[in-house]
């Protein structure tokens, strides 16, 4: 029963997700927030938490390559603190959106920098889990962090 | 028991980074072949071949590196370094004159596992893959214990359990009066 629903469930996020870019999916909310700037590009996905954006998926080009997969080109993500304040800021040239898992990962390059510049971050190869708030790093990751001798002070959050 | 090592506190004290000597913000760089970010934890993972360099100040080699923060805060909680740690520290010249040696130098420090806690501000240093020890190299000697704990706050290095040091002569300056002297011959 089960089973058969969530099959029906698929599809139809697809379709709200290719038309609308911004079907509300279990914290996937609508494209146009008050606590984060929109963007007139091709793809634009917020996901919420308790009413607010936490994090803002953009991209120029989308193209599904399946019934829950899409192909996203120049992807990038925001995140924000509770309060709205940007947190991080991450760009990649291409990835792939699940829908179904609601992960995007990529065999190809991230970048990703803290706001205020505390640290950046760069690998080859990620899995970005905004469910669990999880980024995966699969190869040659450099960081740099901009730090005083008290490491007290190092990985700083803004 | 815990042994206060004045000598060698002096570069580690330096190098941690005590608030006496406290330097400029730098950039410090980390590779690795892995990595995880825990964003809701404020959680870091790296791990295969991770090198950190702050130029300058640090180097830090080890196989795991896990920085956790408190929450909410801008702050480490725990910072753990694991596998194979080694630990390269600028040590930055000691104005304190009361300690026979002062000049610049640099530290190697071997661990099995380091552990950063920053809410007491401690280092804990224990094991090494070749002794079962950490140990802490530098020109003028080295020492090595079951555990050496520093306390950043406290500026104090502590030693516990089978603790060995070993000073090099050759770095002791000829006018240290180290040892006490035997008393002058009574004049006939």
């Amino acid at each position: 029963m089960l089973k058969s629903r969530s099959h029906c469930v698929k599809p139809s996020l697809t379709i709200l997700f290719l038309c609308a870019v911004g079907s509300t999916v279990a914290g996937w909310g609508q494209a146009k927030t008050t606590n984060a700037p929109s963007r007139a590009t091709g793809f634009s996905l917020p996901y919420k938490k308790e009413g607010k954006t936490v994090a803002l998926f953009t991209g120029s080009e989308h193209k599904p390559l399946s019934v829950t997969l899409v192909q996203i080109k120049n992807f990038q993500v925001e995140t924000y603190q509770p309060d709205g304040t940007p947190n991080l800021q991450g760009t990649a040239p291409e990835c792939q959106l699940n829908l179904s898992t609601r992960q995007i990962n990529s065999s190809g390059p991230l970048h990703l920098t803290q706001a205020g510049g505390a640290f950046t971050l760069s690998a080859v190869g990620f899995a970005w889990d905004q469910e669990s708030e999880r980024l995966q790093l699969s190869n040659r990751v450099q960081a740099t962090f901009r730090l005083s001798a008290r490491s007290s002070s190092l990985f700083a959050r803004p | 028991m815990t042994s206060r090592l004045p000598l060698l506190s002096v570069g580690l004290a330096a190098v941690l980074g005590l608030p006496a000597a406290e330097q400029q913000i730098g950039e410090g760089k980390l590779d690795a072949d892995q990595g995880t970010l825990d964003l809701r934890e404020g959680f870091y993972h790296f791990s295969g071949n991770v090198h950190f360099r702050y130029p300058g100040v640090l180097d830090l080699d080890c196989d795991d590196l896990r920085i956790r923060l408190l929450p909410g805060g801008s702050q480490i909680d725990r910072l753990i370094a694991s596998n194979r740690v080694v630990m390269t520290l600028v040590e930055n010249p000691s104005t304190n004159s009361a300690l026979p040696l002062r000049g610049s130098s640099t530290n190697r420090v071997y661990a099995a596992l380091a552990i950063y806690t920053g809410t007491n501000d401690v280092v804990t240093l224990t094991g090494s893959p070749e002794s079962g020890q950490p140990w802490v190299e530098r020109s003028e000697g080295s020492f090595k214990a079951d555990e050496i704990t520093f306390d950043r706050a406290n500026d104090r290095l502590g030693a516990k359990g089978n603790f060995k040091m070993i000073i090099n002569p050759a770095a002791l300056p000829k006018e240290a009066n180290l040892a006490p002297r035997p008393a002058p011959a009574p004049a006939k």
